[in-house]
């Protein structure tokens, strides 16, 4: 069995200090793209590396010491690793998440993607709880209410906090907030309402912050709530699209999800800032429901129905699939006929051909 | 973890405006697809497994034992026991389940197929596990217990007591039984297992296979035994905390008449993974 040797540390040392880190032509891309390929199946005999650095990761497992390498090859920094996989062998690189170490290697600690930032390694896991960041679009329910703060679950490890002075209240932006609203915190936000907010700070032991400061943000109503994993949302400038059918997908980025009837959202409206604090009334934090069509409940049930298909069949969720889902569903009569799982397949499928390129 | 008003309102009204509208846009008597086998567990008579589309998962295996009875006594031996996974022993769902099913079960179960000889019958046990559930577990409790009921088998006696009716063997022999674990019958032979079907019951409507969500805004539950192609009993369920405990005759005659119609797809659904 023929061994892949690889960069010594010394080279990457070089070339890294000499600068060559800069980004590669498309050329290059492909040419490291098939020495990967050529070695995941070892058919070929061992090509002469240059200095491409895409080639950092050592899977040669030399760990018996005889020589033997039961893996080799050399993997790009997209590979995907299982927990207790070698990830590099070589002690320079620091450690991130998702690694440990045993003497000078350092192993995966769960399954997920090698991402490299500089000479930092760390494993993006493909499952597990959402990690919040800050300005990402999230939703939220509340848990609990407590002193001049809310507990909102937006499915992290730890529960976010949404500070008093975080919300809109009804009266204006700038308000100061008075010990009277702090006695009636629980008439704008109380236990099981749901809202979107933005993280403003992330603390140091991974708990969120959130704020509502603008009237993009706030109490959710007319609409279903349903969640898919946090991995599948793909992250975009925008995680609020008005869909054909007059529906509304709050897509938040900690996978919970919000489609709603669509109506005109008081920030669209083009207010101006001044304006802005007489149209903050109450009814923002109200609880009522608009009324809604027996149509506009059917497209809400299909664009769910397109988002689980997606779901199913692990594809990411962005703008363009969930729009190419529904079209692909109107194939179907019912809604209720996208519960099977080869129609999602199907679905699917047609989505990844129609959004391709 | 309860729902926002606005969520709770968008689903109830959805449920029972005519035609109504599921969040899944299922109709009402649509199932989401399940994962079934049966004869899963080598040491049990019978077993089955039911996976559900939102994770619910159940195992039930049946074991019969050989017990002496009273001469002339028609008593049915059943016992109907199940864990749920998250909740307390004696919690009052699981009594639910535990009861219903055990009721159902004797009072469809006919003496003589237990009988081994007269002084010796069968005893049945019917063990359930409900791994995880997230929407109500009596109808996945009831159809994993069904399918592992028709996959149930009793042996034989041995040969050379078989055909031979002598009462003096009877009365004194303990049964021996083939050792061939092939030679053995059906219970449900020619008898069909009992069902219980739960519907929630929202404004007129009635739907089956509720997810969690549509149990939390609905009026009540209603479920029914269903056996031998009728509905042979009705209980009320509370599906929630502030549940409807009193239906008018009408909506119950109607939702007897939903869930008799999802208990025969079912049935024949079920009977489809056995073979015989």
């Amino acid at each position: 069995m023929p061994m892949l040797t690889v960069h010594t540390s010394t080279d990457l040392f070089s070339s890294s200090r000499l600068g060559h880190r800069a980004p590669r032509s498309a050329k290059e891309e492909l040419d490291s793209e098939d020495v990967v390929m050529s070695d995941a199946d070892s058919a070929e005999p061992e090509q002469e590396s240059d200095d491409d650095d895409d080639r950092i990761f050592s899977l040669d497992h030399t760990e018996t010491g005889d020589g033997d390498a039961r893996v080799t090859g050399v993997v790009k920094s997209r590979h995907i690793v299982t927990p207790g996989e070698l990830v590099t062998a070589e002690s320079m690189w620091m450690r991130g998440h998702g690694t440990y170490s045993v003497g000078l290697k350092s192993y995966s600690s769960v399954a997920g993607t090698i991402t490299r930032v500089n000479k930092l390694l760390s494993v993006a896991p493909l499952r597990g709880r959402y990690d919040p960041k800050i300005g990402d679009h999230v939703i939220g329910r509340i848990i609990d209410v407590g002193t001049r703060s809310w507990h909102v679950d937006i499915g992290a490890k730890q529960a976010a906090v949404l500070m008093l002075g975080s919300v809109n209240l009804p009266g204006g932006v700038q308000r100061r907030k008075s010990e009277s609203d702090e006695l009636q915190m629980r008439a704008f936000l109380k236990e099981g309402d749901l809202l979107n907010a933005e993280v403003q700070a992330v603390f140091t032991d991974g708990a969120a912050s959130l704020h509502t400061r603008s009237l993009n943000y706030g109490k959710l109503r007319n609409g279903y709530f349903f969640t898919i994993p946090s991995s599948l949302v793909v992250r975009s400038k925008y995680h609020t699209f008005e869909l054909p059918g007059g529906v509304d997908l709050v897509l938040g980025v900690n996978g919970y999800i919000w489609l709603r009837k669509h109506t005109q959202q008081l920030g669209e409206q083009g207010v101006s800032i001044t304006r802005l604090a007489e149209e903050a009334g109450w009814e923002i934090y109200s609880d009522e429901n608009e009324y809604i069509s027996p149509s506009i409940r059917e497209n809400i049930a299909r664009y769910a129905n397109a988002v689980k298909a997606l779901r199913y069949c692990e594809v990411g969720v962005n703008e363009a699939r969930v729009i190419a889902a529904y079209e692909a569903s109107k194939e179907y009569r019912s809604p209720g006929e996208m519960i099977e799982n080869d129609v999602k397949k199907r679905i699917a499928k047609h989505v990844l051909l129609a959004t391709k390129g | 973890m309860p729902l926002s008003l606005a969520e709770e309102s968008f689903l109830n009204v959805s449920l029972s405006q005519r035609p109504p509208c599921r969040s899944d846009g299922r109709n009402q008597l649509q199932f989401r697809p399940i994962d079934a086998a049966a004869g899963i567990l080598p040491t049990t008579n019978g077993s089955a497994r039911i996976r559900l589309d939102d994770g619910g998962e159940c195992i039930v295996g049946v074991k019969a034992e050989v017990m002496t009875v009273s001469r002339g006594s028609d008593v049915v031996n059943v016992e109907v026991d199940c864990d749920i996974v998250g909740l307390p022993a004696n919690s009052p769902l699981q009594n639910l389940l535990c009861a219903t099913l055990e009721m159902a079960i004797k009072n469809a179960l006919p003496s003589r197929l237990l009988r081994i000889t007269n002084k010796y019958r069968y005893k049945i046990f019917v063990d359930g596990i409900i791994l995880d559930h997230v929407s109500h577990p009596l109808t996945l409790f009831s159809m994993t217990t069904y399918l592992a009921l028709l996959d149930t088998r009793l042996p034989r006696l041995a040969p050379d007591l078989v055909g031979n009716d002598n009462d003096d063997k009877d009365e004194i022999g303990i049964p021996q039984f083939s050792s061939d674990w092939a030679d053995a019958d059906r219970l449900c032979q020619n008898w069909s297992p009992p069902l219980v079907q739960l519907g929630i019951v929202v404004g007129k409507n009635v739907f089956v296979d509720a997810t969690g969500e549509e149990a939390e805004v609905s009026d009540g539950g209603l479920l029914t035994v269903w056996h031998d192609g009728r509905v042979v009993g009705v209980r009320v369920v509370k599906t929630r905390d502030s549940s409807k405990q009193v239906f008018s005759v009408s909506s119950i005659s109607n939702a007897v008449e939903v869930l008799a119609n999802a208990s025969r797809d079912i049935e024949k659904a079920l009977k489809g993974i056995i073979s015989y």
